[in-house]
């Protein structure tokens, strides 16, 4: 089943958003001065667009008489200035070489368009305190919708929401978005939203309150299920998500997520830390639980993750990844799995990433013997 | 006895430290986040004599700060008004029982400041307020995110005792 389950969340469809929480180590604990959508994802404002380009990309391969300020103008979409300010476009395009069993007879190469999308934001008032967020993409079809004639959408909207800041502390959000739980990590095959149903396709419509108040961040998010999706499968229900700040620039935090549809009642709840280690490094940790209360035939389940990503700058561009992960998606059962591996990241000039993924899964039961598996991923996104 | 001397005289003179300092400004963002500038090019002399401490000037590059990001290093000096006045220059300093005052010139803006300070093992560690708009800088903005007037600043200059 847990096998099942890894080659599901492997094969399916690997989109990955560009939400990055380890930039805390680049003193941004909060995601809303680089995001339209406080908690996170989706698309970047002008100024997350300017520390991208300045920040996290490699200035290396610009002609040495470049400011970092001209750097800065070409962020905006097409490599242009914006000339006003209520009307914003952004395009991406993510894909991957996935290399799977690895150094096994079935050793497998394919290559996967994970996310071609475009996004349109509107915004008003001062300081943008009004905003409008819509985006739009293409929608890969998974091998198991592919073979049994479902999901046939071509597109697929992700986000499309409306924001107000009441005042600089507090938003408001309604429209379709991510739910507010944990740490929103890029990796959607990751055990800690896997387990608690946070995946490439899990948005939800909601409203969400978000705040900020002296330390302390957090947003309390009430939804209604993706009203895309057929009535019976939207889960209906609450999620809130908290962090306190310590000393500079760590934080600590915890999750709760309740959602229920006319087949399952989930709760899940979670704790989590993301830690400034030096000027772009950082740590990121969290632990948590998912019940799975079955209202049809199927067995109830309670399944519990853990998640440690380390990030290591040790140049202006590129980050050292090591992902270390831990499953056991039924306590009654014997089984646990473990996926761990080193990355690299490399921003070599603005709207450009490269990213490299090293995986190993292990699953260890004493009732059954499994072979180790191993799988590569290089991917690139582009952003304009 | 002209050892005996020498090494008297030794004990009584005040002891003079002309080594490097540094000193990290902390600040703050607006909706959120923080980040700390940083120079190890302090310069001056810092003088202890019995429990006080006194400089005549001790001065500090604005470019050679150093804030984790290339842009924002650019914005930095040129917010603190690095391209008509170079450095920061504190002068007149006089510190004793944990707290000192100074003229700080910064931006073309000379006023008077108070600090606490610490002295660790050998090392002087004075914090202090500032706010930028009491030098005529503006405030600061950059696409949408804002940094606070008020900064706090810490110094740390070695003071060898005898």
């Amino acid at each position: 089943m847990i096998r099942r389950i890894l080659a599901l969340a492997l094969l399916v469809a690997p989109t990955m958003a560009s939400a990055y929480p380890q930039f805390i180590g680049h003193g941004y604990p909060s995601c809303m001065n680089c995001h339209y959508n406080p908690m996170g994802n989706g698309p970047l404002t002008d100024y997350g667009r300017a520390v991208g380009a300045d920040g996290i990309a490699s200035g290396a391969l610009y002609p040495k008489s470049w400011s970092e300020e001209k750097i800065a103008d070409l962020s905006g979409f097409l490599f242009r200035t914006p000339v006003q300010k209520h009307f914003r476009v952004q395009a991406n395009y993510r894909g991957m070489e996935m290399v799977s069993s690895v150094g096994t007879p079935s050793e497998r190469w394919s290559w996967i368009n994970m996310q071609a999308g475009g996004q349109l934001i509107l915004k008003f008032l001062e300081n943008d305190r009004l905003t409008f967020v819509g985006e739009i993409g293409y929608n890969p079809s998974s091998n198991s919708a592919k073979a049994t004639g479902q999901d046939k959408r071509k597109l697929r909207t992700r986000e499309h929401y409306v924001g107000y800041r009441i005042k600089p502390e507090v938003g408001i959000y309604a429209g379709l978005m991510d739910k507010a739980y944990g740490i929103r990590v890029a990796e959607h095959i990751a055990f800690s939203r896997i387990l608690p149903e946070l995946t490439q396709n899990d948005q939800t419509h909601g409203v969400m309150i978000h705040g900020l108040f002296d330390g302390w961040e957090g947003a309390l998010h009430g939804f209604v299920g993706n009203l895309l999706q057929p009535k019976d499968l939207r889960q209906v229900g609450a999620s809130a998500q908290v962090e306190r700040q310590i000393f500079t620039d760590h934080r600590l935090g915890m999750s709760v997520l309740s959602s229920k549809n006319d087949y399952v009642k989930m709760l899940s709840y979670s704790l989590h830390t993301r830690l400034s280690l030096s000027e772009g490094s950082a740590l990121l940790l969290e632990a948590g639980q998912t019940e799975r209360i079955s209202l049809g035939t199927r067995g109830d389940r309670i399944g519990r993750y853990a998640l440690l990503q380390t990030y290591t700058r040790p140049i202006r561009g590129l980050y050292c990844l090591t992902n270390i992960e831990y499953m056991k998606s039924d306590l009654s059962s014997a089984a646990t799995t473990v996926r761990w591996g080193p990355g690299i990241q490399y921003f070599p000039v603005q709207k450009l990433e490269l990213r490299t993924d090293l995986y190993q899964t292990r699953t260890f039961n004493p009732n059954a013997s499994t072979q180790d598996g191993w799988t590569i991923l290089f991917q690139t996104n582009v952003w304009l | 006895m002209k050892n005996k001397l020498i090494y008297l005289s030794l004990l009584l003179i005040p002891i003079q430290s002309f080594a490097e300092g540094s000193i990290q400004i902390a600040v703050k963002l607006t909706p959120a986040g923080s980040f700390v500038a940083k120079s190890e090019r302090l310069k001056g002399d810092l003088v202890r004599n019995q429990g006080e401490f006194s400089s005549q000037k001790l001065s500090v590059s604005i470019d050679s700060f150093k804030t984790g990001m290339s842009l924002r290093d650019e914005h930095f000096c040129k917010h603190l008004g690095c391209e008509t006045q170079p450095k920061a220059v504190l002068s007149a300093v006089k510190a004793s029982s944990g707290k000192g005052t100074g003229s700080l010139e910064l931006n073309g803006v000379k006023r008077d400041i108070s600090f606490n300070y610490e002295d660790k093992d050998s090392v002087i560690v004075a914090k202090f307020e500032l706010n930028s708009a009491d030098f005529k800088m503006p405030h600061a903005k950059y696409l949408g995110v804002e940094v606070s007037d008020i900064v706090l600043v810490e110094v740390r200059i070695p003071a060898p005792k005898k």
